[in-house]
């Protein structure tokens, strides 16, 4: 069974931190594959070892992520593909779903695709359901387990807020893999000096066929109006008094009732 | 508060360090100013008091746990107080001694000190420092370990195959001496002439101290360091607050690598690792383009441990999965200035591999920091499975603790030791493993003793290694230090003629004999 894994390159920090002689902003330009994709990659190679078949890494972002695919070649992965144009620049979800989509159909489709939960600078977990959609496959998300497979079927495990949920579905699906469901492995020093030898294929909006208008900036259908920082939920109360005090108002406030305000 | 405290049990957690010996003492303090040790001091002085030094408290052998008099604790005194580059454009940090390595660590990573009571000419070299430019290479693991107490155990760890352990970065210090008085001491400025040093004091003043006859090893050691025409701050180094107290500290800074990566090879016999590390440290065939920072050794017993006790550890579900009929395992660290020796090193590897029987499909390379963390934590799990499973045992028998040593030889007598160790691990018939800093000729046999039997057997064992390693001129404590539990092993390599030579040394700087009871040095008939 061919596999397309979706795989984005992302910042591998979000923190900022200022100097302390010129207050000014220090930046750590490091970029990493995002951490959820690295079990998408994972899952594609086990289940790779189980089926046959070839897997291939799809990513859109810059000619730089060309390094992050040569790095999940690396791992074993058959080929890579990066789809790379100032076309793309300024995709929200929808235009990157959109692209990838494209991507897909042009490469001829495959047995199952895989991506992350979701991205670790967005957030929004949003790309791998819009592209099932795109392509009028079903999609499951946050898969924990593939517990069977077939040409046709998987059986697959999912984590929800309330425990596991089992789903089968047919296939070709689209699925969205969670931290659960393996440990990524890390390459060899043979796959390492293999993957030196293979290309990264990249594509340009013209070269899949997509319509300009429907991709980056133009075919986005978000627009950031504001950014703001969500209100402080927690509490954050200090207790003073003697350690049998603080034990009783901590037991208190663990059963759910009114605890001494001390402090 | 009083700078000197009666010890109280709200405090007993002050009397004994990562070792778990179990100390006493009737008093204890916080200084936090180097005059402020001194006041300590001289009061100990003049009333007879002992008086041990604590640093992090990290310390495996009992070196900061008091036996009895006061503790003298350093953690107060941790403020970082400077930077300066010298013309070769070597940075240099100074910080007092309480100051722990993982803050040091994160204030040059993120540049983020705090320069309120810093001197102009540190903010203005400040300014020119970039972020993360520069680090302290000594990392012995344990992060909340403070600079004073690795000083004093001339601590080291995996990198120091690369960058040298402590004591070679530490540039500068001063110490309060036991009767109060300053010495500040300089690399390569305050230097023994022949066995003669002179200690210049802070008060114009100079103490002379004539060194022992014998000279230490020249390999990596965690006890004193003894030269001819030695400096003298190394005098300080390994001495485990033996002969003052180090109340501030000038730090070496080394410029940090364009790139950290690391390969774990996993090998199918003891003879192929050792073949590997040879080619490695460039004994066999060329060597590699790019020096290693480290070489690690674990064998089969050390990576079983870890696999048995992932299905018990939950925090261990992250580990790699070892490939199947796994036998030993090789884990070489790079810390190149030129990312572009990655390549050529990758491939001298891979070669290098498959000329001592093992297979480049059977490595983790890990390429860059965030990768190697991973490589990291596989590595740690080994001493903290042991931490498991001996405390594990100690419900057996609250006599039990770990059994660990860190002996080393030179090049030379390195396999000799290593075979010795198979073969005794092989016949000790109680659950066992060996691993550790295979590069610096040093590696860790760990017995986990299930009963005071196993346990009173172990300690037999290495009184042997211990007088095997003396009798090849090596050292018995490599990272540790003495301390109090390793005394006796130490007492094994010294030999009464060169224990009364310490002991003398001693008696000169300390002629109360009041710092430091019981660490290291055991008495000899006179
Ligand atoms: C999990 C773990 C792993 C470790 N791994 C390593 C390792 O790989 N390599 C290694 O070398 N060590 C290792 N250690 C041991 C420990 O971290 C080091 O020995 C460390 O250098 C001790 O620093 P400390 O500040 O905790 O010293 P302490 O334990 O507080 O003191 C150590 C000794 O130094 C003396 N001392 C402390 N401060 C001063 C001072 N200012 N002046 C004079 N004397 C002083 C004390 O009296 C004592 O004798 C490990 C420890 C742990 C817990």
């Amino acid at each position: 069974m061919n596999i397309i894994v979706c795989v984005k390159q992302v910042p591998a920090s979000n923190e900022t931190r200022l100097d302390p002689v010129t207050h000014t902003i220090l930046r750590d330009g490091a970029a990493i594959l995002n951490p959820f994709d690295a079990y998408a990659v994972e899952e594609a190679l086990r289940l790779r070892e189980r089926l046959g078949g070839e897997i291939t890494a799809l990513s859109m972002g810059v000619p730089a992520a060309q390094s992050m695919l040569r790095d999940v070649q690396a791992l074993g992965v058959d080929r890579a593909v990066l789809l790379t144009d100032r076309a793309f620049a300024g995709s929200d979800t929808l235009a990157t779903a959109t692209a990838l989509a494209a991507a897909v159909r042009h490469l001829g489709g495959a047995g199952l695709i895989l991506c992350g939960r979701m991205a670790s600078d967005g957030d929004t977990a949003q790309v791998g359901p819009m592209l099932a959609t795109m392509l009028d496959l079903p999609c499951v998300t946050d898969v924990a387990a593939v517990e069977a497979i077939t040409g046709h079927s998987a059986r697959l495990l999912r984590l929800t807020d309330e425990g596991y949920q089992r789903v089968e579905t047919v296939l070709p699906a689209v699925l969205t893999v969670v931290k659960e469901i393996n440990v990524p492995r890390l390459p060899s020093v043979a796959g390492i000096l293999r993957a030196e030898q293979l290309e990264v294929r990249r594509l340009t909006a013209a070269e899949l066929g997509v319509d300009a208008a429907q991709v980056g900036l133009k075919g986005s259908a978000t627009r950031v109006t504001a950014t703001g920082r969500p209100p402080l939920r927690g509490q954050c109360r200090r207790l003073t008094g003697t350690l049998e005090d603080m034990a009783r108002s901590v037991a208190r406030a663990l059963r759910g009732e009114e605890a001494d305000s001390h402090d | 508060m009083p700078l000197i405290e009666p010890m109280t049990p709200a405090l007993s957690g002050y009397l004994s360090d990562e070792s778990r010996t179990q100390g006493q003492a009737e008093y204890i303090a916080f200084p936090r100013s180097e005059e402020e040790i001194a006041q300590v001091l001289r009061w100990c002085a003049g009333h007879g008091v002992p008086v041990t030094a604590q640093g992090g408290m990290t310390g495996l052998a009992g070196g900061a746990s008091p036996q009895g008099g006061l503790a003298l604790n350093l953690s107060r005194m941790d403020r970082i107080l400077g930077l300066r580059r010298d013309g070769a454009g070597t940075w240099f940090l100074r910080v007092q001694p309480g100051v722990r390595l993982l803050q040091v660590r994160k204030a040059l990573k993120e540049k983020s000190f705090q320069i309120s009571q810093w001197d102009e000419a540190s903010v203005a070299a400040l300014r020119d420092f970039r972020p993360g430019e520069a680090f302290f290479s000594p990392d012995p693991t344990e992060t909340t370990a403070s600079i004073g107490g690795m000083a004093s155990c001339n601590a080291s760890g995996a990198r120091s195959y690369l960058y040298g352990a402590t004591r070679t970065k530490i540039h500068a210090l001063r110490a309060v001496l036991p009767d109060g008085s300053v010495t500040a001491l300089e690399r390569g400025v305050h230097r023994a002439r022949g066995r003669e040093a002179l200690l210049p004091l802070t008060d114009g003043s100079t103490r002379r101290v004539l060194l022992p006859e014998f000279e230490t090893p020249p390999i990596k050691d965690a006890g004193f360091y003894l030269r001819r025409d030695m400096d003298l701050a190394d005098l300080f180094m390994g001495s485990q607050g033996l002969f003052g107290i180090l109340s501030e500290l000038e730090l070496e800074l080394t410029p940090s690598p364009a790139l950290l990566w690391g390969v774990t090879a996993f090998l199918p016999d003891h003879a192929a690792a050792l073949r590997y590390v040879r080619a490695l440290k460039g004994q066999e065939g060329a060597p590699l383009p790019d020096r290693p920072a480290a070489i690690e050794f674990f064998d089969r017993r050390a990576l079983r441990l870890v696999e048995e006790q992932k299905a018990e550890t939950p925090a261990f579900r992250q580990l790699q999965e070892l490939p199947e009929d796994y036998n030993c395992a090789v884990y070489a660290e790079f810390n190149p200035r030129e990312p572009s020796l990655f390549l050529p090193t990758l491939s001298a590897l891979s070669d290098i591999l498959r000329r001592v029987g093992g297979d480049p499909e059977r490595t983790w390379v890990a390429r860059n920091e965030r990768e190697l963390e991973k490589l990291l934590f596989f590595r740690h799990t080994v001493p903290e499975t042991i931490d498991l499973i001996v405390e594990k045992n100690r419900k057996n028998d609250p006599c039990i603790t770990i059994l660990s040593t860190d002996m080393a030889v030179d090049d030379a007598h390195f396999e000799t030791l290593f075979h010795r160790y198979e073969r005794d691990l092989d016949a000790c018939g109680m659950p066992c493993l060996l691993f550790g800093h295979i590069g610096e000729n040093h590696v860790h046999p760990n017995l986990l003793a299930r009963n005071r039997e196993e346990w009173e057997r172990g300690h037999r064992l290495f009184e042997a290694w211990a007088a095997f390693v003396a009798s090849m001129g090596g050292t018995i404590t490599a990272e540790h230090g003495a301390g109090k539990i390793k005394r006796k092993l130490e007492a094994i390599m010294m030999g009464p003629e060169k224990m009364a030579q310490l002991w003398e040394l001693k008696r000169q700087l300390d002629p109360l004999n009041l710092m430091g009871p019981g660490n290291v040095l055991t008495e000899v008939e006179a």
